[in-house]
C-alpha cells in the first residue's frame, strides 16, 4: 500500500516537473565592453594595482634572475632585462650567451603584459611562448630545457616551491616560463605623469608635456603609437617615407628584414612590431638595432623616416617632453 | 508464520511498461541524438551571443578606427583576441549537435576563417596607420599651405587646394573608391604640377603632398578589401551560416524537447491512472485475501486436525494450534522443519518402503495411517492425509492433515481383547485358541514336530456356583486361570473355552510322560483348595488330551477327541486325565452310528418298543401299576439298552421326539390296558433334557388328549437333581403338569440333595426309593446304613402322606426287608423279583392280577 502511495506521489511530481512553467531562461551574459580611453584618448592608463600568487610571482622573481637558465649559467633574464633601470640594458645590441652579439636591441621587460605580441617581429603572440622560446634560443641564452629542467631540479627549494605550486607538473619548460611570466606581469609602471593627467589629475601634465602630446596625436606619430602602452599593439615598416636602411649607413642584416623573417611574405619585409613608448626615456638606445642613441634624434628620425617630415625644434622638444613624461613608477 | 506461502509473481504490467518506454526511448535516441542538456544549450546561447557581441565589436571597432573615428588598437587586438577566444578551449567541445556534418562544416568554415583575419587585422593596423597617418598629415600640411597660400596665392588656387584637401578625405572614406579614383587622379596631377611650378619651399611641401597622396592612392584599395575581410558582410557572412546552422539545430532540439514534454506528460496521466486502477485493485484484492486469509486461520485455528503445509523448500510453514498441540510443539516451534523429518512409516525405518515420508519428499498425494514424531520422541498414530498443492507459477506445497487415531487404536486393541480374550480371566478365548491352535499346527507341520491339547473341567463347579452364587464361581474361575497360567510354558497356551472349562496348547510336545507329567501338575494344582470369598472350597478337574498329529489333523478334530477323551474321565471318577486312545474312537463311531439307527428307527417306526414293568402291592401282590420303559432294537437286531441310546438322542436333539412317541405308545396301551387292569396307571420318566423344554406341558396335554387317558392316570417320574435348579422355569413346568392333573413322582429319592421343601411346594404323590438303597437290603447288605435310610424314608412319605414305590427289587431277602421296614403302610415294588419288563400284548393276554414274587431271577 505504502509502495502504491509513493508510486502515485512519484508521478504527481513528475507530472508537476513536466508541467510547470519554465519562465525566462535568463538570457546569456553579454560581454562587458572593456572601455578604450579616458578623456576620450587613445592611450589608457597603465594599472595601478596588478593581482597575482605572490608566492609565484616570488619564484618567478627568482627564476627570472636565475642564471642556470642559460646554456653555460652565465645569463639570466636580468643579464638583459635591468629591472633597475629602463627594464633593458643599455647596450645598442645585448651580448648573449658565449660573448656573442645579439643583432637586435633588447625591448624593455616593463609594461610587456600590455603587448599584443612579442619580439620585434612579434613572433610570439604571448609571454610565455617568449619566454619558452628566448630560454633556448642559441643566440641570447642557449639554454635546453631537458638541462635548465635537470639543474633546477637539484636544487631543493626550486623542487619544494614548484611542487607546491604546480603539484601536478613539477619543474617543466612551460611552468618555470609560467612563474617568470607571473612576476613579468607584476612589473608595470603606473601613475606616470601622463598616465595621471590621464586620469584627470589636473597639473599632473607640464604644459610642454602637454603641448608635445598635442603635436604627437597632430604629426600622425599617434596612429602607430597608440593604445596603453603607445604601441607594442601593431607592426609597422620602418621607412614609409624614406629609405631608412639606404641612409643608416650599415649593411642590411637578416634581423634588418623583420616581419618577413616570420612571414617570408615580400610585404612584410621591414615590417617591425611598433615598440612601446612607456619610460622610454630610459630605454636608450632606440630602434631595433640600438643605432640610435638619443631620445631627441629618435624622435626626429621618425618622423622623417615614418611621416615624411622635418620637426621644427620646439616640436621635437615638446613631444620629448611628452615622452619623457610617460616615465612611471619603477616596481619594487 | 504465514499462512500463504510468497507467490512468485509473473511479468507484471509495470514491468512491460517501463520495458516498452526504454524500447521507445532508445529508438527516439538513435533518430535524435542523444539530447542537448539545458546546460549544454545554454552554454551554446551564451557562446553565440558572445561570439556575436566580439564580432559586433570587431566590427564596430574595425569601422571606428577605418574612419578616425578611433585611433587605439588595443580594443581592436582585444575584439579579436575575444573572438578566437572562443574557438579556444572546452568550451567549444561542450557545445552539443556538432556532430551533425552540415553544424560542423559551417563550423569548420567560420573558424578557418576567423584564423585567416589575423594576417587581414596586422595589415589593417598597419595599412589604416598609414592611410591616417597620410590623411593627417594632408590635412595638417593643406592648412599649413592655405596659410602660406593666403599671403601668396590667388583665390582660385586656394580653392582648388581646399577642394583636393576634402577630395582626398571624401576619397580615404568613400566606400566606393573606384567613383573617386578619377578625381583622385586628376587632384595627384595637378599636385604634381603645383610641385614643379613652385619654387623651393611651397614646391617641396607639394612634393610631400603628392607622395602622400599617393601613398594614400596605393594603400586605401587594400586597405579597403582588408577592411572588408576582417569586418565586412562577406566575413560576417561566415559566422551568420554557422550561427544559423546551430540555431537551427538548437530549434530542432527544442522541438525535440517540447514533444518530449508533451509525451512525458501524457505518458505520466497515464501511468497515473493505471497505477490508480491498480491501487484500487490490489486494494480490493488485499481486503479480500485478508478475509480469506483471516477466514483460513479460524478455520485451522478451531479444527481438530493438525494441519501442517510447507514453504516452497519444503520445510514447514505453517502449523495449526492443533497439530503443534498433538506433536507436543510450541505454536512457533514447528516452522522451518523438514516435514519428512515428521513422518515415519508404521516403525518401518527402512526409507524405501516408508510411503508418507516418500510420499511428502517426492511431493505425491497419501492417504493412510502413518506415525508422526513428536517433540518428546513418543510416536503418535494417526490417519494421514498428504496433498500436495501445485501452483501454476511452479511453485509447489504439501498440506499435510491429520487426526490423532489413538483413541481408534486403543478401541480396536478393547474390541481385540473382547473378541479374542476372556473377559473374566483374562485367558485366550475359544476363537483365539483356536487361531493359536491353527498355527501351532501349521508349524507343528512345518517343523514336522506334534502338539497336545489338553481340556481341563472342572468337576465340581457347577456345585460350588450353585451353592455359593455366581460371584463365587467366577472368583473360582479366576484362580484356576491364574494357577493354570503359573504353571505354564510362554510358548504354551491357557485358554477359557467356556464355562469352567479351560484348554491347554503345549507346542513341541512329544514326549507322553511329559504330557503326563503336565497334566498331572495341573490336577494337582486343581486340588488344591481354593480361598473364595464365601469360603474355602474344593475342586478337582478332569483332563482330556489329545495329541497332534496322530489323534486328529484339524482343530476339530483335536477339540472333539480331547472332549471325548475328557468324558472318558469324568466317567472315570474325575480328578484324573485322560489321554484319547483309539477305543474312544470306537465309542464315538458307535454313538454315530446308533444316532442314524435311531433316526432311522424314528422315521420308519421300526425297532423303538415300550415295555412296561408292573408295579406291584408289597402286601397285596396286586399290580398297581406299570412303568414305561423304551426299547430300541438295533438295525444289526441286537437290544440296546436305554442307558446307552437315551444319552444319544440327548445329544443328538432326538430326544423330544423319541420321548414324545414313547409317551404316545405309553398312554394309549394304559389305555388299552383299563379293560383287564382298571384304575392302573402308567409311569413315565423324564429327562433333564426333555424338562427343560418350555412345550412339554402343551406335548403332554395334546398326548393325554389324543389317546383319551384321564391324566391322574399317568404318572410322571423325575429326578431330584431336576429339582436342584430352581428355577423358575422348572417351577411353571411343574405347576402346569400339576395343573393338568398328573401325578408327580421323585425317582431316584435319596441320591441327590433330597429337598423336603420341593415335596411340600408341588403337592409329589410319588417318591421312588433308588434301587441302590434298595440293594442295601436283604442279603447284600453290607450294614445297616441303608436299611436305616429306607426306614427314615418310609417313615417322612407316610407322614407327608406320600406314596413310596421302591425300585430294583430283585431278591426275596429285599422283599422281605422292605415288608418288615414297612409295616403297617401300602409300599409298592418293583422289580425281577416280581415281572420283568413286558410288552404290552403280554399285559394284555394274560397277566395275572397279583404277581408273586418269581422264584428264580433271570435277565433278559
Amino acid at each position: 500500500m505504502a509502495t502504491v502511495v509513493a508510486l502515485l506521489a512519484l508521478g504527481a511530481a513528475i507530472l508537476v516537473w513536466i508541467m510547470w512553467p519554465l519562465g525566462q531562461v535568463s538570457p546569456a551574459g553579454v560581454a562587458v565592453s572593456p572601455e578604450y580611453g579616458s578623456r576620450g584618448e587613445p592611450v589608457r592608463p597603465v594599472l595601478r594595482v596588478v593581482s597575482g600568487d605572490q608566492r609565484k610571482v616570488a619564484l618567478g622573481a627568482r627564476l627570472f634572475r636565475e642564471p642556470r637558465l642559460s646554456g653555460d649559467e652565465t645569463l639570466s633574464c636580468a643579464s638583459c632585462h635591468d629591472l633597475r633601470g629602463g627594464g633593458a640594458d643599455s647596450r645598442a645590441r645585448s651580448v648573449g650567451v658565449g660573448g656573442q652579439v645579439i643583432p637586435l636591441n633588447t625591448p624593455t621587460v616593463f609594461n610587456s603584459r600590455f603587448n599584443h605580441r612579442q619580439y620585434w617581429d612579434a613572433r610570439a603572440d604571448s609571454l610565455l611562448n617568449q619566454t619558452i622560446a628566448t630560454v633556448i634560443n642559441p643566440l641570447v641564452m642557449g639554454g635546453v630545457w631537458p638541462v635548465v629542467i635537470e639543474k633546477l631540479n637539484s636544487d631543493p627549494d626550486y623542487r619544494r616551491e614548484f611542487a607546491a605550486l604546480y603539484p601536478n607538473q613539477g619543474i617543466d619548460a612551460t611552468t618555470v616560463s609560467d612563474a617568470i611570466v607571473a612576476f613579468e606581469e607584476t612589473l608595470v609602471t603606473p601613475d606616470s605623469p601622463f598616465d595621471r593627467w590621464l586620469r584627470g589629475e589636473v597639473g599632473a601634465l607640464p604644459e610642454d608635456a602637454q603641448q608635445g602630446y598635442r603635436r604627437f596625436k597632430e604629426l600622425g606619430c599617434i596612429a602607430c603609437h597608440q593604445g596603453v602602452n603607445l604601441g607594442g599593439n601593431m607592426i609597422a615598416g620602418l621607412g614609409l617615407m624614406g629609405d631608412y636602411f639606404g641612409e643608416r649607413g650599415r649593411p642590411v642584416v637578416e634581423a634588418d628584414l623583420g616581419r618577413f623573417n616570420v612571414t617570408g611574405r615580400n610585404e612584410d619585409r621591414h615590417l617591425f612590431k611598433v615598440p612601446g613608448l612607456r619610460n622610454v626615456a630610459r630605454t636608450a638606445p632606440y630602434f631595433h638595432d640600438g643605432s640610435v642613441a638619443t631620445l631627441e634624434e629618435a624622435v626626429d628620425l621618425m618622423a622623417r623616416y615614418q611621416l615624411g617630415v622635418k620637426l621644427a625644434l620646439p616640436d621635437r622638444r615638446a613631444i620629448v617632453a611628452f615622452l619623457e613624461s610617460l616615465d612611471g613608477r619603477l616596481p619594487e | 508464520m504465514t499462512i500463504l506461502p510468497a507467490q512468485r509473481s509473473g511479468i507484471s504490467y509495470t514491468v512491460v511498461v517501463i520495458v516498452v518506454l526504454a524500447i521507445t526511448a532508445l529508438v527516439a535516441v538513435l533518430l535524435n541524438g542523444i539530447p542537448s542538456s539545458r546546460a549544454q544549450r545554454r552554454a551554446a546561447i551564451i557562446h553565440f551571443d558572445e561570439l556575436r557581441s566580439a564580432e559586433d565589436r570587431l566590427a564596430e571597432i574595425v569601422f571606428r578606427l577605418r574612419h578616425g573615428d578611433m585611433v587605439n588598437y588595443d580594443p581592436l587586438n582585444h575584439a579579436y583576441d575575444s573572438v578566437r577566444a572562443h574557438h579556444r578551449g572546452d568550451r567549444h567541445d561542450r557545445l552539443p549537435g556538432l556532430h551533425m556534418e552540415s553544424l560542423a562544416g559551417a563550423e569548420r568554415i567560420y573558424w578557418n576563417n576567423v584564423v585567416e583575419r589575423e594576417a587581414q587585422l596586422e595589415r589593417f593596423k598597419y595599412l589604416n596607420a598609414v592611410l591616417r597617418t597620410s590623411l593627417n598629415y594632408f590635412r595638417s600640411e593643406t592648412r599649413e599651405q592655405l596659410h602660406h597660400i593666403g599671403t601668396a596665392t590667388t583665390g582660385a588656387d586656394r580653392e582648388a587646394l581646399i577642394s583636393v584637401s576634402d577630395a582626398i578625405w571624401r576619397y580615404v572614406h568613400a566606400d566606393d573608391a573606384t567613383a573617386t579614383k578619377d578625381d583622385m587622379e586628376a587632384i595627384l596631377s595637378r599636385l604634381s604640377a603645383w610641385a614643379k611650378s613652385q619654387s623651393d619651399g611651397s614646391g617641396k611641401a607639394y612634393s610631400r603632398l603628392l607622395a602622400h597622396g599617393e601613398l594614400i592612392m596605393r594603400t586605401k584599395p587594400e586597405l579597403d578589401e582588408v577592411t572588408a575581410r576582417l569586418a565586412g558582410a562577406a566575413t560576417r557572412y561566415f559566422f551568420d551560416q554557422y550561427y544559423l546552422a546551430y540555431r537551427s539545430f538548437l530549434d530542432s532540439e527544442a522541438e525535440y524537447a517540447e514533444r518530449t514534454r508533451l509525451a512525458l506528460a501524457v505518458l505520466t496521466v497515464f501511468l497515473l491512472t493505471g497505477f490508480a486502477l491498480l491501487a484500487a485493485r490490489q486494494l480490493r484484492i488485499g481486503r479480500r485475501l485478508e478475509q480469506q486469509t483471516t477466514f483460513v486461520k479460524w478455520l485451522t485455528d478451531h479444527l481438530g486436525a493438525g494441519v501442517l503445509a510447507t514453504d516452497a523448500t519444503g520445510n514447514i510453514g505453517f502449523a495449526n494450534p492443533a497439530a503443534a498441540h498433538l506433536l507436543g510443539f510450541e505454536d512457533d516451534q514447528l516452522a522451518g522443519r523438514p516435514l519428512p523429518e515428521l513422518l515415519s512409516g508404521r516403525g518401518d525405518e527402512n526409507a524405501l518402503l516408508d510411503t508418507p515420508r516418500s510420499a511428502a519428499v517426492q511431493g505425491i498425494e497419501y492417504t493412510g495411517e502413518a506415525w508422526l514424531h513428536t517433540h518428546d520422541g513418543t510416536p503418535l498414530p494417526v490417519e494421514l492425509t498428504l496433498a500436495p498443492l501445485h501452483y501454476n507459477d511452479g511453485g509447489r506445497v504439501t498440506v499435510a492433515v491429520f487426526i490423532d487415531i489413538r483413541g481408534r487404536i486403543e478401541t480396536q486393541r478393547q474390541l481385540m481383547t473382547l473378541a479374542y480374550y476372556d473377559g473374566l480371566t483374562g485367558l485366550p478365548n475359544r476363537t483365539l485358541f483356536f487361531d493359536r491352535l491353527n498355527g501351532a499346527i501349521n508349524r507343528a507341520v512345518r517343523h514336522a514336530s506334534s502338539l497336545a491339547v489338553m481340556i481341563v473341567d472342572l468337576d465340581n463347579f457347577k456345585q460350588v456356583n450353585d451353592s455359593y452364587g455366581h460371584v463365587s464361581g467366577d472368583q473360582l474361575l479366576t484362580i484356576v486361570a491364574q494357577r493354570l497360567r503359573e504353571r505354564m510354558r510362554g510358548s504354551d497356551t491357557v485358554c477359557r473355552l467356556g464355562g469352567d472349562e479351560f484348554a491347554i496348547l503345549l507346542e513341541d510336545a512329544s514326549n507322553p510322560v511329559d504330557i503326563s507329567n503336565i497334566a498331572q501338575e495341573v490336577v494337582d494344582a486343581l486340588s488344591n483348595t481354593f480361598a473364595l470369598a464365601e469360603g474355602e472350597v474344593h475342586t478337582g478337574c478332569s483332563i482330556g488330551i489329545t495329541l497332534f498329529p496322530q489323534d486328529g489333523t484339524g482343530c476339530e478334530d483335536l477339540l472333539k477327541n480331547a472332549d471325548v477323551a475328557l468324558y472318558r474321565a469324568k466317567d472315570a471318577g474325575r480328578g484324573n486325565y485322560q489321554f484319547f486312545t483309539a477305543d474312544m474312537a470306537r465309542a464315538v463311531v458307535d454313538n454315530h452310528d446308533m444316532e442314524r439307527g435311531l433316526r432311522l428307527a424314528l422315521e420308519t417306526n421300526e425297532g423303538i418298543a415300550v415295555y412296561f414293568q408292573p408295579k406291584i402291592s408289597l402286601e397285596s401282590g396286586l399290580v398297581t401299576g406299570f412303568e414305561a420303559l423304551a426299547r430300541w432294537r438295533a438295525g444289526d437286531g441286537s437290544m440296546v439298552s436305554p442307558t446307552r441310546f437315551i444319552p444319544v438322542t440327548e445329544k443328538s436333539g432326538l430326544i423330544g421326539e423319541f420321548a414324545e412317541r414313547i409317551l404316545d405308545e405309553a398312554c394309549r396301551s394304559c389305555v388299552a390296558w383299563q379293560g383287564r387292569f382298571p384304575g392302573v396307571g402308567v409311569a413315565f420318566n423324564l429327562s433333564a433334557v426333555q424338562f427343560s423344554d418350555v412345550r412339554l406341558p402343551k406335548s403332554v396335554e395334546r398326548i393325554l388328549a389324543n389317546t383319551g387317558l384321564a391324566p391322574e392316570l399317568l404318572e410322571l417320574e423325575i429326578t431330584e437333581s431336576l429339582l436342584l435348579k430352581h428355577s423358575d422355569q422348572v417351577n411353571q413346568t411343574l405347576h402346569a403338569l400339576r395343573h393338568l392333573g398328573c401325578t408327580l413322582a421323585i425317582d431316584d429319592f435319596g441320591t441327590g440333595y433330597s429337598s423336603l421343601i420341593f415335596l411340600k411346594r408341588f403337592a409329589v404323590n410319588v417318591l421312588k426309593i433308588d434301587k441302590s438303597f434298595v440293594e442295601g437290603l436283604g442279603a447284600k447288605a453290607l450294614d445297616g446304613t441303608d436299611r436305616a435310610l429306607v426306614a427314615a424314608m418310609l417313615a417322612m412319605a407316610r407322614s407327608l402322606n406320600l406314596d413310596v414305590v421302591a425300585e430294583g427289587v430283585e431278591e426275596a431277602s429285599q422283599a422281605t426287608a422292605l415288608r418288615e421296614l414297612s409295616r403297617g403302610t401300602s409300599l409298592t415294588v418293583q422289580g425281577y423279583l416280581y415281572s420283568p419288563p413286558l410288552p404290552i400284548e403280554k399285559i394284555l393276554d394274560g397277566l395275572p392280577e397279583r404277581l408273586a414274587p418269581l422264584p428264580v431271577v433271570s435277565f433278559p
